[in-house]
């Protein structure tokens, strides 16, 4: 039933430690995927040129083995879209199409490949947003492992009890969905109870606490620096270059 | 206590039922024999969070949240803003039908929430490929396969969002969240 | 001076269930045990000391509470907690932090206090609970010991003056209870006051200079060894044993159970007893079927059909009525059977209440009804029955063991409740390098060095009388 055990799962965040971006502010990336995504306007010989220093910057950020992964993923949708644009509009447009679903494809993996999720809360409190909103951001995350393995508790005690044993197939699929009810319910209130051993965990540390000063803070270093405005002149440069 | 628009309760619980989709995403194959379902649990989550904590904007954040949770995860073919996107737009677009329709209990309006929030991630893969330039048409064309197994997932996720909570009432867990602040 | 005054203390849930009324007051620096039976209350006067209640719960409270002189309900729940920290039943349920360390920088964040202090008390807190060498694991993935000491360890560095905790030992095997009970008294001793609302008396109670106090009269229930086999231990009645040969069990690359051997005798209470993962769930698992090993498990050479209860009811129930949940997708239900279930589950009067307003226990005895009603072929088995039960309740659901035994089934439960296996008429030691010792339960628990072998030990206070296996 399970792909993977629980922690297989969670795993999956799989962080690029190798990284140099690994080390960079969660701010300066966010800021830096927010630009390169804007690339997708530009027109197909800034485009292309935007792709080649794009996907230097990913080998130098030792990221191109998962950007190219990535566009493996879109194999299919790239050759149809390729192949379609150049026989029905031209083969200009079939190749701006494909650097530009590329590019808007791979360039947040920048961020979320070398961000933990606690990093983006710092972020997100950076942002003006509410501490509780980011604080249960990151609670969810914890929660992956936990809801797994309860799924898959759920899955046998309801099997053990014969709870999907209605008519199979394409022509019971309300049927179907009735058993999943069985479930639904628990996984819901499972959560739900969890939700509240969390909260009142919580309220006993002094959650809400006016007075609270974080541990941990963002701090923007040179190479935070270097990078935002080395990213800022390229796209300046990009943007004002006349096309012949 | 002064009183917020979500209680930290509910934020945790919409934070849980977050979690709950991203995991029935990548680790469950539900005991159904249909092709592409994973949509029902996904819309059944988000018509439940509606009502377990019935504020206008709950389907919403469970809707971010589990996008952030899945973009970090590495989960959708289209990349990490793609799946964002996707997974949020459900959630608003559940929520805005809920706002109209009004309750999630009723079978009927439960799918029809169900397939307006299925329906808005489908609009999302739409404007993607509209932003990169692929003829309208085109991406019309081959996504139309797609809409056809969105509206029926869509609804039969809300169907089952209904149902669930229909059991649930009947099974005491409002009684139980009722002392809860 | 009272730290803790408590006045004609009542509380009303929503549902009309209400505890109370009761007034004490609690000394500095004094140790209060607080005992009683489930359901008596504990939780809920340990939460309003604490000031949970009324602070994120909608019952109605009267009577007053001060902490320090400070009513909980003008007091805000903040503020609250840095006068007296709580520590909840159910470890694995209360971490929030993804590493030991930001478990505990949590709650320092919320004091306001420098980034220099945060540090000092983190490292004095790991020092002190031993965690020193866990700082970076994911709590989810410690033990239950080590998790219970890092919910202390991330309350008592907040230094609150009074540390309250609810059912702090429930969850714990005998090792981990020992030591979390000695870093109790440490902390007593050093001047905090400590309420522990604990229905496992014997461990607090041996503390020196502990007060203690009961709630109800229920309290004192002790423990009698009930012999399962008026039944069969021998097979007499012709039922055959359950053979486990060779199995070994992986999960991902780790090995969870290696060649494991055992032979379980029919018509009896088997109780496999051992540290945290030595795979006793496992093992249940496994002989269900539900989780795929190599080797065999069968009966009469067989694949076995037995019904398991999980360790958690919540898995299981989501119908609308106790009726309902037992009866469901049961072909031919006999009646006559589930009558009798309900009454000797003490079921009766709940047939149409909504099983998830139950009680712990209650939904406990409905899972166990809920697979008793399809008549497994072979018996049952018990994935860790005890785990938040008081005296009565254990000593109820093994009474219903035997009598389930004494049909000529095999009952076999997973525990870490030594007080439990010690009703029972057999047990299996499982150790690190699997089957450490079987054999009949007053054989086993008189053999120090089975438990030696197994990480484990037998407290002084499992009485002779249970050691020896008399009955009562």
């Amino acid at each position: 039933m399970m792909k993977q055990d629980a922690y297989g799962m969670t795993g999956a965040l799989s962080i690029s430690e190798s990284s140099p971006l690994r080390k960079v502010d969660p701010r300066t990336k966010l800021a830096l995927c927010l630009a390169a995504s804007l690339a997708v306007m530009l027109p197909l010989q800034k485009v292309a040129v935007f792709f080649v220093l794009y996907f230097m910057f990913l080998a130098w950020a030792r990221l191109l083995p998962g950007a190219l992964r990535q566009i493996w993923k879109l194999k299919w949708i790239l050759a149809v879209l390729f192949v379609v644009d150049w026989l029905v509009v031209s083969p200009e447009l079939a190749v701006v199409v494909t650097l530009r679903l590329v590019i808007v494809a791979g360039v947040f993996a920048m961020f979320f490949s070398t961000t933990t999720p606690s990093e983006l809360c710092l972020a997100l409190v950076w942002m003006r947003v509410p501490y509780r909103y980011a604080f249960s951001l990151g609670l969810s995350f914890q929660a992956v492992g936990h809801i797994n393995s309860e799924w898959r508790k759920i899955l046998e005690a309801q099997k053990a009890r014969g709870a999907f044993s209605a008519p199979s197939g394409w022509r019971y699929p309300v049927e179907q969905v009735k058993n999943l009810v069985s479930l639904t319910v628990p996984a819901v209130v499972l959560a739900a109870k969890r939700a509240w051993s969390m909260t009142e965990a919580a309220y006993a540390r002094g959650f809400e606490s006016p007075n609270r000063r974080p541990y941990k803070a963002l701090l923007m270093s040179r190479a935070d620096w270097f990078i935002v405005s080395g990213a800022a002149f390229i796209f300046i440069l990009i943007l004002s270059w006349r096309l012949p | 206590m002064k009183e917020k628009y979500f209680s930290t309760f509910q934020l945790f619980l919409l934070a849980f039922f977050a979690a709950l989709i991203v995991v029935a995403k990548i680790a469950l194959h539900l005991p159904l024999q249909l092709s592409g379902h994973s949509g029902i649990f996904w819309m059944a989550i988000i018509i439940v969070s509606s009502r377990v904590v019935p504020k206008p904007g709950a389907a919403s954040l469970v809707g971010l949240t589990s996008g952030i949770m899945a973009a970090f995860l590495g989960l959708g073919d289209l990349g990490a803003l793609n799946t964002l996107l996707s997974y949020s737009m459900a959630g608003v677009g559940a929520d805005l039908a809920l706002i109209l329709l009004r309750d999630p209990e009723n079978y009927f309006c439960a799918a029809l929430a169900g397939v307006f929030g299925h329906m808005a991630k489908f609009m999302v893969k739409w404007i993607f490929g509209m932003i990169a330039g692929a003829p309208a048409g085109f991406v019309a064309l081959g996504l139309a396969k797609a809409l056809a197994g969105y509206i029926l997932f869509g609804a039969l996720g809300g169907f089952l969002g209904a149902l669930t909570l229909r059991a649930l009432r009947r099974a005491g867990f409002f009684t139980y969240l009722m002392e809860k602040k | 001076m009272a730290v803790i005054q408590v006045n004609d203390l009542t509380y009303a849930y929503p549902q009309g269930r209400s505890v109370g009324p009761c007034s004490f007051t609690v000394e500095k620096g004094e140790f209060l045990h607080v005992t009683g039976s489930s359901g008596c209350g504990k939780s809920t006067i340990a939460r309003c000391i604490s000031g949970l209640i009324p602070h994120i719960y909608h019952g109605k409270m009267t009577g007053e509470v001060l902490i320090n002189g400070r009513s909980t309900l003008s007091t805000r729940m903040w503020e609250l907690s840095e006068l007296a920290g709580f520590v909840f039943q159910n470890p694995s349920m209360q971490m929030l932090g993804n590493t030991v360390e930001e478990e505990i920088i949590i709650g320092l964040e919320n004091l306001g206090l420098d980034r220099a202090e945060i540090s000092g008390r983190l490292e004095e807190s790991l020092g002190r609970f031993g965690l020193d060498s866990l700082r970076g694991r994911d709590p989810q993935t410690l033990s239950g010991g080590e998790q219970q000491k890092l919910a202390l360890a991330a309350i008592t560095s907040r230094r609150p003056p009074v540390l309250v905790l609810d059912e702090p030992l429930s969850m714990l095997d005998v090792s981990a209870a020992t030591e979390l009970t000695r870093y109790l008294s440490l902390l007593s001793r050093s001047g905090t006051t400590v309420i522990a609302f604990e229905h496992r008396a014997d461990y607090l109670s041996s503390l020196p200079g502990v007060r203690v106090m009961a709630l109800d009269s229920a309290a004192s229930v002790k423990f009698s060894r009930r012999r399962a086999s008026a039944s069969c231990p021998d097979c007499k009645c012709g039922a055959k044993p359950l053979v486990i040969s060779n199995i070994c069990v992986n999960a991902g690359k780790t090995r969870i159970l290696e060649n494991m051997s055992l032979t379980v005798q029919s018509g009896s209470v088997t109780a496999i007893v051992g540290r945290n993962g030595t795979g006793k769930t496992t093992l249940l698992r496994a002989i269900t079927g539900l989780q795929p090993f190599e080797g065999s498990v069968t009966v009469n050479g067989k694949k076995p059909d037995f019904g398991l209860v999980c360790q958690n009811a919540d898995l299981q129930i989501f119908n609308a009525a106790v009726r309902s949940e037992i009866l469901y997708r049961v072909n031919n239900p006999d009646m006559k059977l589930y009558a009798r279930l309900l009454e000797i589950l003490g079921l009766g009067r709940y047939e149409n209440t909504p099983p998830l307003i139950l009680s712990e226990g209650e939904k406990k005895r409905l899972a166990l009804a809920t697979v008793l009603i399809r008549k497994p072929e072979h018996g049952v088995l018990l994935d860790e029955p005890s785990l938040g039960q008081d005296a009565a309740h254990k000593h109820t659901l093994m009474e219903l063991c035997a009598e389930i035994a004494s049909t000529g089934k095999t009952v076999i439960l997973t525990t870490h409740d030594l007080h439990l296996a010690s009703m029972a008429d057999r047990i299996v030691v499982l150790g690190p390098d699997g089957v450490t010792a079987s054999g009949r339960t007053e054989d086993i628990l008189a053999d120090d060095s089975i438990w030696a072998r197994a990480g484990m030990f037998v407290p002084g206070w499992i009485t002779e009388d249970e050691r020896k296996g008399i009955t009562a």
